[in-house]
């Protein structure tokens, strides 16, 4: 892949709102599925007990299905740190997540995909939210570097802080690569750390 | 548990008990080695006078047994209070609150004291160690599993778990009906076969209560401390261990 498609200025498509607040990662894929070996097929399984237990679960609807910008409430992601969370969503199809406020490290995780996760006021995600439902065809574009969630002739203004901001719209999200970029320092820095130098 | 204060990591400064505890510890450097590790350690500690942003101070002793109630480790009382109504909660909160007391089949302004559980577990990363198993075995020799419950300890490493036969305690758990279970993550999220059945209540000394996390999706769990469990399991109700170790 060119750096270029590691850039995420924005992304559009086809809303889906969750509505609620404080759903956890144990929601969004519970935690028996920890035991796979790799992410394949995740996918499947998101939010697969809230889908058992409320058959009109959105992620259920036909509608919805093909969707990628996914609409939730406050403090989305909380809870344990697993990446099977973002993992399964992105496996999924979404693409980017706007909502009230997220869980610290699921959003850090997210980043860590290249999903961003831009926040918007009460009332707007609750405008989003409705808007979708009246038209779920329209596309919802989540803008990262304007900072802002444009629907039909809206435009929502949209946070996301500095550092992740940087790193999707110059495609450095990837941390892992950026380290092994840095091959040279990182050596140069362990050398000085007794912890793998030895004390 | 930093993470469900809103924290990305939690961090203890390394001190003389830091230092005690892994002293001769497998993994730990040894001899000569270790001097020069604590050095180290020491060295990284936060020195006196650092400014902080905020500080909270919290007087564990002024704490009673802190029970949860809801779906997540927030929604937590004393032993000896009431189940909140959600008008007195912040706006934004009610919904959660609401949604909260559907499913763990709940009444605002109960009493959690007294609420029957099927389940009792003891163990988890949080609160598996020995001094843990210790206190849960203390209460265990003051009676006999409840009938209804069924009653699981489950060290949190395959040392504490050492540690703790060495000590005789699985033999006092056993003889008050515990089941004394090889180490491990057990019931604190449902990856292997310990798991809640149906709308199961459990009381439990891991660390999380979402919904589902216990590996039933309407399952229901009432975080407590170790001691508190076993007090639970023996009653077979949310109870106050201290009325017990009276």
């Amino acid at each position: 892949m060119s750096p270029t498609d590691f850039q995420r200025r924005q992304v559009t498509g086809r809303g889906i709102p969750v509505p609620g607040n404080d759903i956890d990662t144990d929601r969004i894929i519970p935690a028996r599925f920890l035991k796979a070996v790799t992410f394949e097929g995740m996918g499947e399984h998101a939010f697969e007990d809230a889908r058992k237990q409320n058959p009109e679960h959105p992620f259920n609807q036909k509608v919805y299905q093909g969707a990628s910008v996914l609409v939730v409430g406050q403090n989305f992601g909380c809870g344990s740190s697993r990446e099977h969370a973002p993992q399964a969503l992105m496996r999924w199809g979404i693409n980017g997540i706007v909502g009230g406020s997220f869980g610290e490290i699921f959003f850090g995780n997210c980043v860590m995909l290249g999903i961003p996760c831009l926040t918007v006021s009460q009332a707007d995600l609750e405008w989003l939210q409705k808007a979708i439902g009246r038209d779920p065809q329209q596309p919802v574009t989540v803008d990262v570097e304007r900072q802002e969630v444009r629907c039909g002739e809206r435009v929502i203004t949209a946070g996301v802080p500095d550092g992740a901001r940087k790193q999707l719209v110059n495609g450095t999200w990837d941390s892992t690569a950026v380290l092994l970029e840095a091959g040279a320092a990182i050596e140069a820095t362990a050398k000085k750390l007794p912890y793998v130098s030895g004390f | 548990m930093s993470i469900e204060g809103g924290a990305r990591c939690g961090y203890v400064n390394p001190d003389q008990t830091t230092i005690d505890y892994l002293r001769g510890r497998p993994h730990a450097p040894q001899g000569a080695a270790f001097e020069r590790a604590a050095d180290w350690w020491r060295s990284v500690a936060t020195e006196p006078g650092a400014a902080f942003d905020d500080v909270a101070r919290l007087d564990g002793a002024a704490i009673e047994p802190v029970v949860t109630w809801g779906i997540n480790p927030g929604m937590s009382i004393g032993v000896s209070q009431t189940i909140p109504k959600p008008e007195s909660q912040p706006e934004p909160e009610r919904p959660t609150f609401r949604e909260a007391l559907a499913h763990m089949g709940f009444q605002a302004g109960q009493p959690i004291k007294g609420a029957k559980i099927d389940v009792a577990f003891v163990g988890s990363c949080t609160n598996g160690r020995l001094s843990d198993l210790r206190a849960a075995a203390e209460v265990a020799t003051k009676g006999k599993v409840a009938r209804h419950v069924r009653a699981l300890i489950v060290p949190g490493s395959q040392q504490v778990a050492k540690a703790a036969e060495a000590e005789g305690l699985h033999e006092v758990f056993q003889a008050a009906g515990f089941q004394w279970r090889k180490a491990g993550c057990s019931m604190c999220l449902g990856m292997n076969p310990d798991k809640l059945e149906g709308r199961e209540m459990s009381a439990s000394s891991s660390n999380r209560n979402f919904i589902g996390r216990q590996g039933s999706p309407t399952g229901r769990t009432l975080l407590m401390s170790p001691a508190m469990v076993a007090a639970a399991a023996i009653t077979g109700a949310v109870t106050d261990v201290r009325e017990i170790l009276k």
